[in-house]
């Protein structure tokens, strides 16, 4: 494409400098033209925009904003932290060169990656190939709509929220196996396979033990089964709920113990070895953020939200969140990885049942 | 606009950022960072190894198997959720049978799956 | 044309796109794909009905499990990625042409000849499916789940079936 371009354009334009000075010319006014018109159709949506919308439209401004700092903020400090719990749990130190406490490396680390060269394999089925590392950051954006930071700190309360984000989160699972399929690599392949049958045997017990709370909150909407919270949290009523919840949540997210998909030792990398510099990010940071997600759900479910004495909700917030991620990564460095069949028969024979079991529970006392 | 529309309008709009924020990332290293191509930068990795046969191969029927069991539990567990958003704190037991035969019905089709063996990873007989 | 219209053309430009891919596509697994952006879409005109809880049911049910579904199936379909040979030109063609004005000829009369009454206003909220559910359809809501559960038995039977494998007297 490229290079017929090229060739073109040395036909036309190429030998003679009159020419040339024309096609310049015609250039420069079409790129007016084409301003101009941005510029106008730019203003016109915007508003458009502000006429139907209102406040509504500096809320949806001001939450993506907002999301990005908190997606990207967010991966800096959990590759940062990860790292640093590792380094403490084998009693090393972590980094700690740059910056204080090594707290800059994750940034050097994400410059680094950025300035990666992109490397597509040369038989890759190109459309999912491509696609996949685009698709895979949509839930996570998507879920942040949603979720509670603080009592008016949402950027919009749907009230059919856990819905959605259940229903957003399947999206994952689509993307992944784009690319362990397009990536044409059996480590690939078989980690996208797996990675899709341990979500879907997870996600069963999962939504059976969202149910006790939805049926404890009487809503669909977040913000409004963190108000239903107000006596206790949650997870004084359905420990096992929490329990059953939080498994879940560690095997959705593909973290150790359940990390099969990304197995190093047996599959490289697992669905995303052919990605390379940003694209590989973009799935690093996806899983990440998704890591925040699930403990932010958990936080909202059980752990009563954003409630809490004394300091502000936010800040209760994000202490309950990333006091579960420090959990879930605390699992890594306690439990080795389990074998496949045992993974799934684990969610089948043990978790669905007892889920449902506790749902039972539930409905019945909740009728006394 | 309707409150349901413009609920959604946030939705669509957060995931068109999504793809647009991870199209620019894909984008920016296109013009800083390297470019060199050798002998097998385009092969796909295998260990450095030379790869072999096609990855595109059969998967056991295991799996499917997995898939519809999943599937028929997930539209199971969808007509809960409306059932729990309206569920009435006492009084009303006729609501509770209801649930009650509704996941008994489900337990059975865990119960058959696992007597039938198709939570056992070896083929029979051997 | 207010921006909500002009999404509403859209998506329905992606599920007729969709579904003309998933008919197109020389590819298996471009098929699904295609066949899943349809249902997106239709999840998003489930939206514009004001039923939000239905969209994110059949964005759950059919991408994250039918789809699932759908993609073992190609999985399990062996090396054919390709189609298998089919019809010619002419004979495809009249096929499509023939289904195509049966169901506009259907399509046309439900759209004529129906009653079409403007149901309630505003959304309709997920606490009132489940009243619905648990006041005026519990034996429904019964026969839902025997009606899954039959279903997976089915699908057990079947699958436990190819599943074994040659008789034991002839191992070892």
């Amino acid at each position: 494409m490229r290079r017929w371009l090229r060739e073109q354009f040395d036909r036309y334009f190429g030998s003679d400098p009159v020419r040339l000075l024309f096609a310049l010319g015609g250039l420069f006014f079409a790129t007016l033209v084409v301003l101009a018109l941005l510029y106008w159709v730019v203003g016109k949506v915007v508003t458009a925009g502000l006429e139907a919308w209102g406040w509504d439209l500096v809320r949806l401004l001001l939450g993506l904003l907002g999301v990005m700092v908190v997606v990207f903020g967010n991966a800096l400090f959990l590759v940062w932290a990860e790292r640093k719990v590792a380094g403490h749990m084998q009693i090393r130190i972590g980094p700690k060169e740059v910056g204080p406490y090594g707290l800059l490396q994750s940034i050097a680390d994400s410059v680094k990656l950025l300035a990666k060269e992109i490397i597509t394999p040369r038989f890759v089925d190109r459309p999912l190939y491509l696609l996949a590392p685009l698709l895979i950051f949509v839930p996570c954006l998507v879920a942040m709509v949603v979720i509670p930071f603080d009592a008016r700190l949402q950027v919009r309360d749907i009230n059919v929220g856990i819905v959605m984000i259940l229903a957003f989160s399947s999206l994952t699972v689509l993307a992944i196996f784009m690319a362990g399929w397009g990536s044409v690599n059996k480590y690939s392949l078989i980690g996208g396979v797996r990675s899709i049958s341990q979500s879907i045997a997870y996600e069963i017990p999962m939504l059976l033990s969202i149910l006790p709370v939805v049926m404890m909150a009487r809503s669909l909407s977040l913000k409004e089964v963190v108000e239903a919270q107000s006596p206790y949290w949650f997870v004084l009523v359905q420990p096992v709920a929490f329990l059953i919840y939080f498994v879940c949540a560690v095997a959705e997210t593909n973290r150790t113990p359940f990390d099969l998909p990304e197995a190093e030792s047996e599959l490289v990398a697992g669905y995303h070895t052919e990605y390379s510099g940003m694209r590989f990010s973009l799935f690093f940071l996806a899983e990440y953020t998704n890591i925040f997600i699930v403990c932010a759900l958990a936080t909202t479910f059980f752990l009563g939200g954003y409630k809490g004495p004394v300091l502000p909700g936010v800040v209760w917030f994000f202490l309950k969140t990333y006091a579960l991620i420090f959990v879930i990564m605390w699992f890594r460095w306690t439990f080795p990885r389990v074998r496949f069949d045992q993974l799934l028969n684990f969610s089948w024979k043990f978790l669905i049942p007892l889920a449902m079991a506790n749902l039972l529970v539930t409905g019945g006392l909740l009728k006394l | 606009m309707e409150t349901t529309l413009r609920d959604f309008a946030f939705v669509l709009a957060f995931a068109v950022l999504a793809i647009l924020f991870a199209l620019i990332a894909v984008l920016i290293p296109r013009f800083i960072a390297p470019r060199t191509v050798g002998l097998k930068t385009e092969s796909i990795y295998e260990c450095g190894m030379d790869p072999f046969g096609s990855a595109w191969i059969r998967y056991a029927a295991l799996f499917y198997l997995y898939a519809l069991i999943f599937i028929a539990f997930d539209v199971d567990v969808l007509y809960l959720f409306p059932v729990a958003t309206s569920y009435v704190r006492g009084g009303n037991p006729e609501e509770f049978i209801a649930l009650l035969v509704f996941v008994l019905l489900l337990v059975l089709a865990i119960a058959y799956a696992w007597g039938k063996g198709v939570f056992r990873w070896k083929y029979e007989g051997r | 044309m207010s921006l909500g219209e002009v999404i509403f053309v859209v998506i329905c430009l992606v599920v007729a796109l969709g579904a003309l891919g998933a008919v197109l596509s020389n590819s298996l697994i471009y098929a699904v794909f295609f066949l899943l952006l349809t249902m997106g879409g239709i999840g998003g005109l489930y939206i514009y009905l004001k039923t939000p809880f239905l969209a994110m049911m059949q964005i759950l049910i059919y991408l994250g499990a039918v789809g699932v579904l759908l993609i073992f199936a190609v999985m399990l379909a062996g090396p054919f990625w390709r189609r298998p040979k089919e019809r010619g030109p002419f004979l495809k063609g009249v096929a499509g042409l023939g289904v195509s004005l049966l169901s506009f000829i259907l399509f046309w009369r439900v759209l004529r000849h129906h009653p079409w009454e403007v149901g309630p206003q505003g959304e309709v909220s997920t606490s009132r499916i489940g009243r619905a559910i648990l006041d005026r359809y519990p034996f429904a809501f019964e026969l839902i789940s025997l009606l899954i559960v039959a279903s997976i038995l089915g699908a057990i039977m079947l699958g436990v079936l190819s599943r074994q494998g040659p008789p034991k007297a002839e191992e070892d």
